[in-house]
């Protein structure tokens, strides 16, 4: 009896990954043992990745509001804890866009805080 | 001429005419919205903060389109475990087109619809 294997259905199974995997270096684009690892690991990277895209964006917007803060005269820190005391609830996100873009109504909301 | 406003939990800058993508709204197409969480207001490099929010101002919008974002895969594993997690995930989005930032609301025309 002839031995029957399922040859298309692996085939089309690695094919699947090996997609994936295109533009890798080296062995990692077209072995598939090496290439399964690859891209399961990046896979593995994206996902944690997308988690610290936010952490790392936050502290950028921190790093702008400082800088901006600071041309007014006082430190970060000193600025969100009179924000948090005021009634403003503009986020770091907005702020750090508007202290970038928009000097002047950064000088705004700055003053509106210190006075609050 | 900017406004910072709060659309479905996030804060946005928007412009008038000017299209924005935010998570899904739970609108038809073609519907016209009005955010009344304006939280600030620039015209010509000045700036009205509101406290938290401008009273009256309201930001209206349209629904342009629903769609969805690009794909990202999911993907855990656990060595030696025998655990592997493969999920594909595609974010549910809309389009909006901002029609007008206006500082005071027309009381008749607009209807409370976020």
């Amino acid at each position: 009896m002839p031995r029957s294997v399922n040859n298309v259905a692996s085939r089309a199974r690695r094919k699947k990954i090996l997609k994936h995997a295109k533009g890798y270096f080296g062995r990692r684009s077209n072995v598939w043992t090496v290439a399964k690892n690859a891209v399961e690991k990046g896979w593995t990277y994206a996902y944690r990745d997308r988690k610290v895209k936010k952490r790392e964006f936050r502290s950028l917007w921190i790093v702008r509001i400082n800088a901006a803060c600071r041309e007014n005269g006082i430190s970060y820190s000193q600025f969100m804890g009179k924000l948090n005391n005021s009634k403003l609830e503009i986020n770091r996100k907005v702020l750090a866009d508007i202290a970038m873009n928009d000097p002047a109504a950064f000088k705004a909301i700055f003053d509106s805080v210190m006075k609050g | 001429m900017y406004a910072i406003v709060e659309i479905a939990g996030r804060q946005y800058r928007v412009e008038e005419n000017k299209y924005l993508i935010v998570n899904r709204i739970t609108a038809n197409e073609g519907d016209k919205l009005t955010f009344d969480k304006v939280l600030m207001i620039s015209d010509k490099g000045k700036a009205k903060i509101g406290e938290p929010t401008i009273k009256g101002a309201v930001v209206s919008a349209t629904v342009e389109k629903h769609g969805r974002g690009e794909k990202v895969v999911v993907f855990k594993k656990k060595r030696r475990k025998g655990y592997t997690v493969r999920n594909g995930h595609r974010q549910d989005l809309t389009r909006i087109k901002i029609e007008s930032i206006k500082t005071k609301a027309e009381k008749a025309a607009t209807t409370e619809e976020n």
